[in-house]
């Protein structure tokens, strides 16, 4: 499912196509320094995206851990017909949705209860004037649930459809939470950007 | 709304974020590499060793599948005459089938059981003494040397020993051969005389072979290839003769000699019960863990502090089969290796399962783990160790083994290779047990030991059953050894031969 996407969060521009062919031959081969080289070329991406599903550093960098490990088990599939990027980051969200599922702290938060049909919905579009990592902790700060069905919708990009196949929830019921996290979100935003107005102001 | 300015200013945002790892993340994820390729290699180098097992099985099967044949000829050496006649006859009768009828030539196959490279000797002479082939034109015959004493030697035994009878094409000839002496002869007129004496002893009781010939009495050439011992080969019977005519020389195929293997294979099993010791062979000597959690001395009037006695382990079964070949290297000794997959246990006592975060710092790893058990008594958790393993023992037969069964004392050292747990870390200072199979060593070196006895050894696949003790001297756990971190195992063993 989604196996071609590109996901928009990942930047192509650094490496050539070239370069990933010959990266992933080398690391197909074993060679240690390419492996390396993979590694040290995704690792700071992937765990930004692997920070914004989980709830810790610790945990992130267990995803991140677990994934790569993946990615090079698994390294022999790439077909590059895609961005090495966008496949690696493919499986770095699907580890993570794999640690939220398997993890007790985050399974019972990570409910998706469908008895509130009614859902706020927000028409005003707030203005994000805060830094990546400051709107990432606020995206951290969501339920589980919320926080799950935002990044995959938001930032990753996915329909509604896939999501609840993804998660095993109807599309109803994603909607409808994405919807909240989405009010939840830009009401922090707004608020904290007020906070940073006045504090500028004042 | 994917194009609320909302979402595109998160997804902006979402992009440029970046978090460096930390650097144990590299490392661990290049662990697991490595052990999957140590394990890729590992499982690579076992199936190996599998299929060499089994194609040294399977070739040691098919030599014991052809040995009686082979054990047959070997019996006529010494008292089997019967067998080594009928053997005889039946290639005589095979032999003489063989030729056209045409080329009135008879091959006889005297072939002696009893020595080791057969010698073909191709005699064409007529009962006058005179070299012929087929029927009239004499065929150039290299008759060495023949000698005259010989001669008169055949002729004598021929007339007090031997009774032919011929009648309406059936003859029956019957021989009695002297010691020292080979005589394979022909009926009077229908075959020459070949005659081979040796001064060595040669134990040769007597012949009988019944030949159908309807053919009339004609000269012809009798082949004989005579199998005589190596001692006659070369010392007395230079006279070589060759027959070159218009048959092609047969050569027959010389008699194998019984290749017996000097390895015996076989399977083993064991089972028993495995449990972590204190270091020593000592066995019962620890205290129970209820003794150890009441606070009960040790003996010296000192009380097992609470940590102490939280990680005292407990018995577990223990299992090890696998395949075992063995060779005597002396009279009563024998040396056995082989391969075998071992699987040890041992229960803990453990008390509530946590299923939260919590980091533990070990010199190998610093990192978190997302449950553990609390140190109590309230459930039970066994430990699974996983050992490839290759003993090299020593066996000592300790009677004679004629009418008890023969006792052997085993001895030898078993290199083990730790190839998977399942198993808890206690750590005496959180008092928590949590899995890391990081701290173990890989390699261990064991101790065994054990009394054997054979069942049924007088049959095709003889059955030994008896005790063994192990112990393996390395430790267990290399990082924050415990008190109890040596392997111990002791119970009932089995070795199956499969081919002796």
């Amino acid at each position: 499912m989604c196996n071609d996407r590109t996901f928009p969060g990942v930047s192509h521009t650094v490496y050539t196509n070239m370069d990933e062919r010959q990266l992933v031959k080398s690391c197909l081969k074993g060679k240690p320094a390419a492996q390396k080289e993979l590694y040290d070329r995704f690792a700071e991406q992937m765990l930004g995206v692997c920070y914004r599903y989980t709830k810790s550093l610790a945990d992130a960098e267990d995803v991140l851990q677990d994934g790569f490990v993946k990615v090079y088990r698994f390294l022999h599939t790439y077909q590059f017909e895609g961005p090495l990027g966008a496949w690696i980051r493919r499986i770095m969200v699907t580890t993570a949705l794999n640690f939220l599922k398997k993890h007790s702290r985050y399974r019972t938060d990570l409910s998706f209860d469908n008895n509130d049909a009614l859902h706020p919905v927000v028409e005003n579009d707030a203005e994000v004037k805060m830094t990546a990592r400051e709107l990432a902790e606020l995206i951290r700060q969501l339920p589980t649930g919320y926080q799950t069905i935002f990044n995959l919708h938001a930032v990753e990009g996915f329909t509604h459809v896939e999501i609840g196949s993804m998660l095993g929830i109807s599309d109803g019921t994603s909607r409808s939470q994405y919807a909240r996290a989405r009010s939840l979100l830009i009401s922090w935003v707004e608020k904290k950007s007020q906070i940073k107005n006045d504090h500028y102001a004042g | 709304m994917r194009d609320n300015e909302f979402e595109k200013g998160v997804q902006e945002k979402m992009e440029e974020f970046r978090l460096p790892p930390s650097a144990p993340v590299w490392v661990e994820v290049e662990r697991s590499i490595r052990e999957r390729k140590r394990r890729r290699i590992l499982i690579f180098w076992f199936c190996l060793a599998g299929l060499l097992m089994a194609g040294l099985g399977g070739w040691w099967f098919w030599e014991s599948n052809e040995r009686p044949a082979l054990s047959l000829t070997k019996e006529g050496n010494n008292s089997s005459v019967n067998s080594s006649t009928e053997n005889n006859t039946k290639g005589t009768r095979e032999e003489i089938a063989l030729p056209a009828k045409g080329d009135k030539e008879q091959k006889i196959n005297a072939a002696d059981p009893t020595s080791s490279p057969s010698v073909g000797k191709d005699l064409s002479k007529n009962n006058r003494g005179e070299t012929t082939t087929g029927r009239n034109a004499p065929l150039p015959v290299k008759i060495s040397s023949l000698k005259q004493a010989d001669k008169k030697t055949v002729d004598r035994d021929r007339t007090s020993k031997e009774q032919i009878t011929a009648g309406s094409g059936k003859k029956t000839r019957k021989q009695t051969l002297p010691k020292n002496k080979v005589t394979t002869l022909l009926p009077d007129n229908d075959s020459q005389v070949a005659t081979q004496k040796s001064t060595t002893d040669f134990p040769v009781a007597s012949t009988s072979e019944t030949l159908n010939n309807t053919e009339p009495p004609v000269p012809v050439t009798a082949k004989l290839d005579v199998a005589l011992p190596a001692a006659i080969n070369t010392a007395k019977h230079a006279d070589t003769v060759q027959a070159v005519g218009n048959e092609k020389q047969q050569t027959k195929p010389s008699l194998r000699k019984s290749r017996k293997s000097k390895w015996q294979t076989g399977i083993v099993f064991a089972f028993g019960e495995s449990r972590l010791t204190q270091g020593g062979l000592t066995l019962f000597s620890e205290k129970s863990f209820d003794a150890l959690q009441s606070g009960v001395s040790n003996g010296s009037g000192n009380f097992y502090n609470q940590s102490f006695a939280d990680s005292v382990p407990l018995r577990g079964p223990g299992i090890h089969a696998g395949l075992f070949v063995k060779r005597k290297v002396g009279k009563k000794t024998s040396f056995s290796t082989g391969i075998n997959l071992a699987f040890y246990s041992g229960k803990q006592r453990v008390g509530e399962k946590v299923d939260s975060v919590r980091r533990i710092s070990t010199p190998f790893n610093n990192d978190t783990r997302e449950g553990f058990y609390r140190s109590g008594s309230s459930a039970n958790y066994v430990n699974r160790y996983y050992y490839l393993q290759v003993p090299l023992l020593l066996h000592w037969q300790l009677n004679k083994g004629s009418k008890w069964p023969a006792i052997e004392w085993e001895n030898g050292f078993v290199p083990s290779f730790l190839f998977g747990s399942r198993a808890l870390v206690y750590d005496p200072a959180g008092r928590i047990f949590f899995r890391d199979n990081k701290v173990y060593n890989s390699f261990s070196l064991v101790y065994q030991t054990g009394f054997t006895a054979t069942l049924a050894s007088r049959t095709k696949h003889p059955l030994t059953a008896g005790v063994y003790y192990n112990y393996h001297l390395s430790r267990l756990q290399k990082v924050n050894p415990p008190d109890f971190n040596h392997q111990s195992s002791y119970g009932i063993q089995f070795r199956w031969l499969l081919k002796k």
